[in-house]
């Protein structure tokens, strides 16, 4: 799996929620792409990833 | 009678808009009261290490948040920019930013095009920033832009009202508001904006790279209050000395 | 579509015609109610001559009666205006009425129905001889005009006259009686470029009352036709109100500024054009019904030029030389010249019908060429070169 342009070896899948949770991501705070395709929050506990996905959390920062 | 900016279904007070890059953390809460800014912009990036120390922290109440859409190189990544923003819940505006050009940055307007017909049909409230164009920001009114955002001069550059005549053209063919982007310096270039009949003005570098960035933000704030009360005020006559004509133009009028 | 709602008296009697619905008559009249020539004063107007870009307030301004203290003034910036966008360059062209039937009783003109009028119609031989004679003079702009009849002048008939018009100029203009964008679609591929369409009044009550019979009754039809015109293809439409018909003419002046206004807007791409016709003496009309200076017509054309810099402005034979080479002077950048508005007057063909109304200028295309190179102006006789035939 590629998460944030880092690779990372998963060995099962697990849901989008529990990804977060592991990375120690607070959820009000981050958006995620799976392999281009926004995940909506609603969907964090359904959706989920392998070690073949590529993974973008994103958040605000500071720009424009 | 209220005087508000009204971007899309939205009322706001103030016509300063601040973009929020290039402040440190701590400054951006005092830059944003000391300045009476409501819409701040925001960028959408990686986060790593659990995305702690966020920008969110330091905005304050009831300020009104602007993602833009910078890294996006073409339209169906504004797209997907847009979105991520907005599941960070941020509301429907959004900022588009399409930049080709690494080298001055400037916005590809062919793709804002786009971009702003996908954002639209998709809900959002588009603003795209643009190079001032009379016929591009037709274009953009047409696929349903709340606003045009056409830069004054390139990014960082302060190099203030470059694109004035073409700044104007948009304020006066257009109905949409139009709100300078992008190479404003001083305050005395924000109020020649408003004088002009800008809706809004947005800052960023002017204010981060001041001396004392708290009073540059004071500043801004007066400068563009005092351009829009002029605007609105109705600027005089310019006296413009005109040559003799040898006998008066109407002289044949007969009757 | 049929067409419904206001300003649409009498529609039902003519379901042909196009309905497509758009909201520009509205909004004229909408500005035109809110046009009070009163509440301007001479600072407002100063503010006007001055102004960058004038706007719909500047151009009531320059149009009210604080204006004319200032004329001189305006004529300043009217002329600078105009050299900026035209140089010093003038249209020249002439109209070609081709036919005198006509289905309604406007009660200013010599067309009426109700007028016993010598009637013609110029054959495809006799418009051929007219068109050559005219082309003989060096034109190369040439207006057709038609009464509304669609039993002598139909669609197919003016069709011919723009197919036989486009072998010998290459601007080619139409100012017949309004049609759907379909046949303007037709027109524009027989060869024509402009449709001018006179509103004549943009007041319903003053316009019921002038127009009381036949197809023109039905005032939003007419209005619609510059829109319906760029619809089906052509480059650009002119667009007049006739003064003197409503009580203020200023109003009359303001709504067909803010006509021409909105449809630029919608069509940006789309070359505008004013004509200047005042009410004028015609047989069996009084004299002192007129209630339009010289002064005021020309008023009005520094208005429209300084509200709409790119826009062209025609000046008809309607009006006295020394008035049309004052004008051309300071704001007007087309001139029509050797005019004729009876049928077949151009050439050898017989004068076989009647004119529609009495010249003022009858001097021949060269002796108005002379006129305007002594002003120090440019004739032009041909602004466009046709790449399609």
């Amino acid at each position: 799996m590629i998460l944030n342009g880092e690779e990372r070896k998963i060995n099962f899948r697990i849901s989008v929620s529990d990804l977060l949770k592991q990375e120690n991501y607070d959820f009000r705070r981050t958006a995620v792409l799976v392999n281009g395709t926004v995940i909506p929050r609603a969907g964090y506990d359904s959706a989920s990833v392998s070690d073949e996905d590529t993974v973008e959390i994103v958040g605000f920062v500071g720009g424009g | 009678m209220s005087d508000d900016l009204i971007i899309g279904n939205k009322r706001f007070k103030s016509r300063f808009i601040l973009g929020s890059g290039k402040f440190s953390l701590e400054m951006t809460e005092k830059v944003i009261r000391n300045g009476g800014v409501e819409i701040a912009t925001l960028a959408v990036r990686r986060v790593n290490k659990g995305g702690r120390e966020n920008i969110l922290d330091y905005m304050p109440e009831g300020i009104t948040l602007l993602p833009n859409t910078s890294g996006a190189r073409n339209a169906e990544e504004a797209l997907t920019i847009a979105r991520l923003a907005r599941e960070l819940g941020c509301g429907d505006m959004i900022k588009i930013e399409i930049v080709r050009d690494t080298r001055y940055l400037l916005p590809d307007n062919e793709e804002t095009i786009k971009a702003i017909g996908l954002l639209a049909d998709d809900g959002f409230t588009a603003l795209p920033y643009m190079m001032p164009d009379l016929t591009a920001a037709r274009k953009m009114e047409k696929a349903g832009a709340a606003a045009i955002m056409p830069l004054a001069a390139p990014i960082g550059s302060n190099r203030g009202l470059l694109t004035k005549d073409f700044i104007s053209m948009i304020i006066g063919e257009t109905d949409l508001p139009v709100i300078v982007d992008a190479g404003i310096g001083r305050p005395s270039q924000a109020c020649e904006a408003m004088e002009m009949g800008c809706a809004a003005v947005m800052a960023n570098t002017a204010v981060a790279t001041a001396s004392d960035v708290g009073a540059m933000a004071s500043a801004f704030r007066m400068a563009i209050e005092a351009g829009r009360t002029a605007y609105l005020a109705g600027l005089g006559r310019v006296l413009s000395g005109r040559g003799e004509a040898s006998s008066p133009l109407t002289g044949f009028l007969g009757e | 579509m049929k067409m419904s709602g206001a300003w649409c008296d009498a529609c039902d009697m003519y379901p042909y015609m196009e309905d497509i619905g758009t909201d520009i008559l509205d909004k004229v009249m909408e500005a035109g109610k809110e046009f009070d020539p009163g509440s301007y004063c001479e600072n407002d107007v100063r503010r006007a001559i001055s102004a960058e870009r004038p706007g719909p307030e500047d151009f009531a301004a320059l149009l009210s009666p604080a204006a004319p203290p200032l004329l001189e003034d305006i004529a300043e910036r009217a002329r600078k205006v105009t050299r900026d966008h035209f140089g010093n360059s003038v249209g020249m062209f002439t109209p070609l009425y081709t036919s005198n039937y006509c289905e309604n009783q406007c009660r200013y003109c010599g067309f009426s129905c109700k007028n016993s009028i010598a009637r013609a119609r110029l054959t495809p031989e006799e418009i051929e001889k007219e068109m050559e004679s005219i082309a003989a003079t060096g034109l190369t702009d040439i207006l057709l005009l038609t009464g509304e009849s669609r039993k002598y002048s139909d669609l197919e008939y003016i069709g011919m006259c723009v197919s036989k018009a486009a072998k010998y100029f290459s601007s080619i203009g139409i100012e017949v009686y309004p049609l759907n964008s379909d046949d303007y679609g037709y027109l524009h591929r027989c060869g024509a470029d402009y449709v001018t369409v006179f509103q004549e009044t943009y007041d319903p009550e003053t316009y019921a009352r002038y127009h009381p019979g036949g197809p023109k009754r039905v005032m939003s039809y007419r209005f619609n036709a510059q829109e319906r015109a760029l619809m089906g293809g052509m480059r650009g439409a002119g667009f007049a109100a006739l003064l003197g018909l409503r009580d203020d003419w200023r109003k009359d002046a303001f709504c067909c500024g803010m006509h021409a206004y909105f449809i630029q807007r919608k069509y940006p791409h789309a070359e505008i054009a004013f004509s200047l016709p005042r009410l004028r003496p015609f047989s069996g009309h009084k004299e002192d019904d007129v209630k339009v200076s010289e002064r005021d017509l020309l008023q009005t054309a520094m208005a429209y030029r300084l509200f709409m810099p790119f826009a062209s402005e025609t000046i008809s034979t309607r009006e006295s030389p020394v008035f049309r080479d004052g004008i051309v002077n300071i704001c007007a950048t087309k001139i029509s010249a050797g005019s004729s508005v009876e049928i077949g007057g151009h050439s050898d063909v017989a004068d076989k019908g009647d004119g529609q109304f009495e010249l003022s200028d009858t001097r021949s295309v060269e002796e108005v060429r002379e006129a305007l190179v002594k002003l120090g102006l440019q004739p032009v006789f041909n602004d466009y070169v046709r790449s399609d035939r």
